[in-house]
């Protein structure tokens, strides 16, 4: 790094909402649905909450280390060996994450926009489109996430705004019969929508003005994506019933296809969402491709990440285009990304503040 | 690269069963009308407006395919606005679940199309209505009349999505009636669905007294009788409120309540002066009620008796306001309908009486 990169406190918000806001939200309604019934929402806040704590921890270790980056913190905590382990856990989860995502994005753009164009040519032009970013330093990729961030509300706002004159509302009710055994099952599967924002680890201590106000940014941006999650997931369980949501593979898509405004003003709108899609799940990859590149070039010791974000193209490239066909994705990508998103967000963050507090104890 | 100008664009499709002898696993008669684009616009070319083809095939996108024999353009089934089934292909529900599954897997075509039954041949219908010139509109005769601009309570359009969702709610739905009558296309009435079967049509004035319990029509006429003479009103505001009464033999109230103003009253001879008396508002309005109520009881009995369809969303509003009650009645729903009291109450408010007493 030649210059210390520096970032805002708003930046971090739009950092984390564009990496967050990504894949998730196509099939969380799906997949809640099934567990839940109805009360998806219920799992969703809960993860939103359960997230916070997580947040604290992650903006701890940063205050307690002031002016030290992540991989320094991390060296300095489990000593080199151990942490070269956790670095190589991380790289297998970004990458897994990397092509997952551009997986995803390649099976909707061809099914719903390009179906006589291959697979392969929609997945390489994304990560050759997105590399350039991507071998920048952190600071571009939170501003370049920042600049998306108004794009993903507006996707957002677009999706629930034009839903809202057909829905029926009372398709939410009864209230009362939350089933309380499936709520762990729900809190995995919500859990998965929202990962992303372990980025924060590699910006955080960049942050020049308001170093203490960094968890009231994070938690800021974790109360958003909730809030537009579950939005998302009312919206849904108003218009379709819950059978026909558990049948449905991309209900938000779906939704977006169904609006039949008064007048033919708006209708067959699904060209455009997929337009914006394309640019909400870019900056979900961008940084997960970024992070990617600058644990490999932490694990070998050299100085820019660069060169790698160029080696990572073929291997993301391949790794996204060896499943077959959607159940091998589910198998292969993204099995992997749920373990290796729970160790990498929720246990290693409590790994982090054990080893720091038993150093603690052990000084005293 | 296919142009815009190189694609045909279905916008009604009709689905018969083939009757033909040696069918080999084409199941259907699938009938497509669409535009002709070359008679649109200011320099056209050609006179034909619509055209109609049909073809055999196992599904509708089979037909489509043994279609490209003799069709210049591939079909694309984007504009896709109208399926009509007919009666023999809706009676058996093998065929309505594959259709209905072939069309919500589609990634092409809308999930906002309508559906309709029709009584003799989908064939008939689509061939039929080549001939209706005063019916023709640029977005197709049978959707313009679905959309109901007309505000109608002779039919309740329904699209695929809505009847997917009747069926995986209540597992009831009706969809409109569609038929020639002459030379023109006549939507009114309703085939009644259940779990994916048609079991059965309801005319139009069942069709309204169910619209009138669902919230569905906002404004309609009603006639009724009072001092021997014929009374006209126009219903501007019905709605309708459920209530669960008794929850052990269950008994539903259905509150419905009616603003409306008088379209055409007289009395020809005696001392009438106009309607210019609290009372004779008073006793008009219970004519009226008695006429909707004796509508709505009469096809509440057709529904709970004859069809035991419960087109009214009654297991829906149990589920979502009563749920303690739907847990005891669920499993046995059909025989706790059949049993069902269902009272109707009718409240109409007269608030206008036109420009003259």
């Amino acid at each position: 790094m030649n210059k210390d990169p520096k970032v805002s406190n708003i930046q971090i918000r739009g950092l984390i909402v564009s990496t967050v806001i990504g894949v998730g939200v196509l099939s969380l309604p799906n997949t809640l649905t099934m567990t839940m019934g109805n009360k998806g929402w219920v799992t969703i806040i809960l993860a939103g909450i359960l997230i916070i704590p997580i947040l604290y921890i992650i903006n701890y270790i940063f205050k307690i280390n002031p002016g030290k980056d992540f991989f320094q913190i991390g060296e300095e905590t489990f000593g080199k060996i151990i942490f070269k382990i956790i670095l190589i856990i991380m790289m297998a989860y970004f990458i897994d994450f990397c092509a997952y995502v551009v997986r995803s994005l390649g099976e909707l753009v061809e099914a719903f926009l390009l179906p006589t164009t291959p697979i392969e040519v929609i997945v390489l032009s994304f990560i050759l489109a997105t590399s350039y970013l991507a071998t920048h330093e952190i600071d571009v990729i939170t501003r370049g996430g920042y600049f998306l961030y108004p794009i993903i509300l507006l996707f957002a706002g677009i999706v629930i705004l034009i839903s809202i004159p057909e829905a029926d509302f009372s398709n939410l009710l009864p209230l009362n019969n939350i089933d309380y055994s499936q709520i762990p099952r729900g809190l995995l599967d919500s859990f998965v929508s929202f990962a992303g924002f372990e980025m924060i680890l590699f910006a955080l201590p960049y942050v020049e003005n308001g170093k203490d106000s960094t968890f009231k940014s994070s938690v800021y941006a974790m109360a958003m994506i909730t809030a537009i999650y579950v939005l998302t997931y009312v919206v849904c369980i108003a218009h379709f019933s819950v059978e026909q949501l558990g049948r449905q593979l991309f209900p938000v898509l779906q939704l977006v296809k169904q609006v039949d405004l008064p007048g033919f003003f708006l209708e067959n709108l699904d060209g455009l969402i997929m337009a914006l899609w394309v640019l909400v799940v870019a900056s979900t990859f961008i940084p997960a491709y970024f992070a990617a590149g600058k644990v490999i070039s932490k694990i070998f010791n050299l100085k820019s990440h660069k060169y790698i974000i160029l080696i990572l193209i073929p291997i993301i490239y391949f790794l996204a285009l060896y499943p077959r066909d959607i159940l091998q994705i589910n198998k292969i990508l993204l099995k992997p990304f749920n373990i290796l998103g729970l160790m990498t967000g929720v246990i290693l963050p409590l790994l982090f503040l054990i080893v720091i507090l038993i150093k603690k104890k052990v000084k005293k | 690269m296919v142009e815009i100008n190189e694609r045909i664009y279905p916008y009604a499709v009709g689905i018969d069963v083939n009757n033909a002898e040696s069918s080999e696993g084409d199941s259907y008669m699938v009938t497509f009308s669409y535009p002709n684009i070359f008679s649109m616009g200011e320099n056209a070319t050609q006179e034909e407006t619509i055209y109609a083809v049909l073809s055999t095939g196992s599904s509708l996108f089979d037909a489509a395919q043994n279609l490209t024999s003799n069709l210049q353009y591939p079909i694309y089934n984007k504009h896709l606005k109208v399926l009509v089934l007919s009666d023999a292909v809706a009676r058996n529900p093998k065929n309505v679940l594959g259709i209905i599954d072939g069309l919500n897997r589609d990634y092409v075509i809308n999930k906002m199309i309508q559906l309709v039954v029709t009584p003799k041949t989908a064939e008939e219908l689509i061939f039929g209505k080549l001939k209706a010139k005063r019916q023709r509109t640029t977005e197709g005769v049978l959707y313009s009349i679905l959309i109901n601009r007309q505000n109608t309570s002779m039919f309740t359009p329904k699209t695929l999505a809505n009847f997917i969702d009747d069926m995986d709610r209540t597992g009831v739905s009706t969809l409109p009636m569609a038929s020639m009558v002459e030379d023109y296309v006549d939507i009114a009435g309703a085939g009644i669905f259940k779990n994916y079967q048609l079991i059965g049509y309801i005319d139009a004035k069942e069709n309204e007294g169910i619209a009138m319990l669902n919230n569905r029509i906002r404004a309609t006429g009603i006639d009724a009788t009072y001092n021997g003479t014929d009374l006209s009103i126009l219903a501007t505001n019905i709605k309708t409120k459920k209530k669960l009464i008794d929850a052990e033999n269950l008994k539903v109230e259905f509150l419905v309540k009616i603003e409306g103003q008088v379209h055409e009253f007289t009395l020809p001879q005696g001392n009438y002066t106009g309607i210019d008396t609290e009372e004779m508002l008073h006793d008009m309005e219970e004519a009226v009620e008695n006429e909707v109520k004796m509508n709505i009881v009469n096809t509440l009995e057709i529904l709970q008796k004859e069809y035991q369809a419960d087109a009214i969303y009654l297991s829906d509003y149990l589920e979502k306001y009563h749920p303690n009650v739907w847990e005891q009645v669920k499993d046995n729903w059909d025989e706790v309908f059949l049993e069902a009291e269902l009272e109707v109450d009718v409240e109409v408010v007269i608030e206008r009486r036109g420009l003259t007493k």
